[in-house]
C-alpha cells in the first residue's frame, strides 16, 4: 500500500471577526456557555456621568440547523450592590441559508424579560434580526465578513440629547483583519457605532471588545464600552 | 428613562460579543494517512474543529477504510467521515474546502447541529 498524508487543512488561517453596537442572528451553539462584564463611560451616555457597569451570562440550546437554537441570557444590570437590578433576555435562531461561503441566520429575542430592581420600570424590549457571514481571501488570512439587520424596540434614539427611543431599524458589519483584532461598525437612521474585538492570544474562550455608541456624537449620547467575554464550550449536552 | 436605554446598549454590545457566529474563523481540520487507489486497509483521519472563540469543540481519530464512511462524535455532534477511493476526504458528504476557502457551512452546521 502507498502511504501518502492527506491534509485537508487551509494554508491560511482565519482572521477573528466581531460586532459591535448590534444585536445579531447568531447565537450559542447549544451546551456552551458564556460569561461577560461590561463597563461603560459615562453612564447613560450623558457627559459628565460616572462610569457603569453591567454583568452577563448565558447558555445555548436547541438545534438551529435542523430546528431551533435557543439562547438564554441573564443580564445584570445594576452592580452597585451587584445583582440588584437586571433581567432575562431570550433569543430564538435558525440557520436560513447554509453554503459554503455564506450563511445567514434569522432569530427573533426578547430581553428585560422578567427584570428585577430599576430594570423593572423598564418594558421588554425584542429585535427580530437577519445575520450572515462570508470570508474573503486575503494574501496572508481568510477574512470573515458578518453583517446584521433587524428591526427592534429601542433601537432608535429619538432626539438629540434625549434618552427617549422608539422602534427602528439597526445594521452592522465587521470584518475580521488579523488572526486576533476584528472590526466592527453599526448604525441606526442617526447614531453610528464602532469598535474592535480581540480575542485574547493563549486564552481559549476570552475576547474584549472596546467601542464607541454614538461615536459622532449626532445623538449627543457618545458612550465608549469595554466588554470582556468568557466562553465555553459543550458544559452541557444542551 | 435615561440610564435604561443606554444600560440597554451595553447589554447589546456584551450580547453581540457573545453571539458571535461559532465558526467565524473557526475550522474543521481533517488530518491522516490515506491509500489511494485501493479498497484494502483503512485511513486514520483526526478531525479537529476550532470555534471562532479559539476553543477547540472536539476532535476524534477514526479509522475509514477508502471508498467508505464512518460516523463519530466530537464535541457532542456527530460527524460522518468519508474517504474516497482516491484519498479525498469529505465530512457529512461536504468538502471541507470549497474555491480555497473553508466551508463555513459545514463548520457551522457541526458546530449548531449533531
Amino acid at each position: 500500500m502507498l502511504g501518502l498524508s492527506s491534509t485537508a487543512t487551509l494554508a491560511k488561517d482565519s482572521a477573528n471577526v466581531t460586532m459591535f453596537g448590534a444585536d445579531a442572528a447568531f447565537l450559542l451553539p447549544k451546551g456552551n456557555m458564556y460569561f461577560a462584564g461590561t463597563l461603560t463611560d459615562p453612564r447613560g451616555g450623558i457627559a459628565g456621568a460616572d462610569m457603569d457597569g453591567s454583568l452577563a451570562f448565558g447558555a445555548g440550546f436547541g438545534n438551529p440547523i435542523d430546528a431551533v437554537g435557543v439562547q438564554v441570557d441573564v443580564n445584570i444590570t445594576g452592580t452597585d450592590p451587584l445583582g440588584d437590578s437586571g433581567g432575562l433576555g431570550l433569543k430564538l435562531g435558525r440557520a436560513l441559508v447554509l453554503q459554503p461561503n455564506h450563511v445567514i441566520f434569522g432569530s427573533v429575542a426578547a430581553s428585560n424579560l422578567a427584570p428585577w430592581g430599576d430594570a423593572a420600570a423598564g418594558d421588554t424590549r425584542w429585535n427580530v434580526t437577519v445575520s450572515g457571514m462570508t470570508q474573503i481571501d486575503g494574501p496572508t488570512l481568510i477574512h470573515p465578513v458578518m453583517w446584521t439587520v433587524g428591526y427592534g424596540s429601542d433601537a432608535v434614539l429619538v432626539t438629540p440629547g434625549s434618552s427617549t427611543t422608539e422602534e427602528g431599524f439597526f445594521a452592522g458589519v465587521g470584518i475580521g483583519v488579523t488572526k486576533y483584532l476584528g472590526v466592527a461598525v453599526s448604525g441606526t437612521e442617526n447614531q453610528l457605532n464602532a469598535g474592535i474585538g480581540l480575542k485574547v492570544p493563549g486564552v481559549e474562550g476570552l475576547n474584549v471588545s472596546f467601542g464607541v455608541n454614538d461615536i459622532t456624537d449626532n445623538m449627543e449620547r457618545k458612550q465608549k464600552i469595554l466588554s470582556v467575554s468568557y466562553s465555553i464550550n459543550n458544559v452541557f449536552g444542551g | 428613562m435615561t440610564n435604561r436605554v443606554l444600560k440597554g446598549l451595553a447589554v447589546s454590545a456584551l450580547l453581540a460579543l457573545s453571539a458571535l457566529p461559532a465558526s467565524a474563523g473557526g475550522k474543521v481540520t481533517v488530518t491522516g494517512t490515506t491509500d489511494p487507489g485501493t479498497t484494502s486497509g483503512s485511513t486514520a483521519v483526526t478531525v479537529t474543529t476550532v470555534t471562532s472563540t479559539g476553543t477547540q469543540l472536539g476532535s476524534a481519530v477514526v479509522s475509514v477504510s477508502p471508498g467508505t464512511t464512518t460516523t463519530t462524535t466530537i464535541g457532542g455532534k456527530s460527524v460522518t467521515v468519508a474517504v474516497s477511493a482516491t484519498g479525498a476526504v469529505t465530512v457529512n458528504g461536504q468538502p471541507l474546502v470549497v474555491n480555497g476557502l473553508p466551508n463555513i457551512g459545514l463548520l457551522v452546521s457541526i458546530t449548531y447541529g449533531g
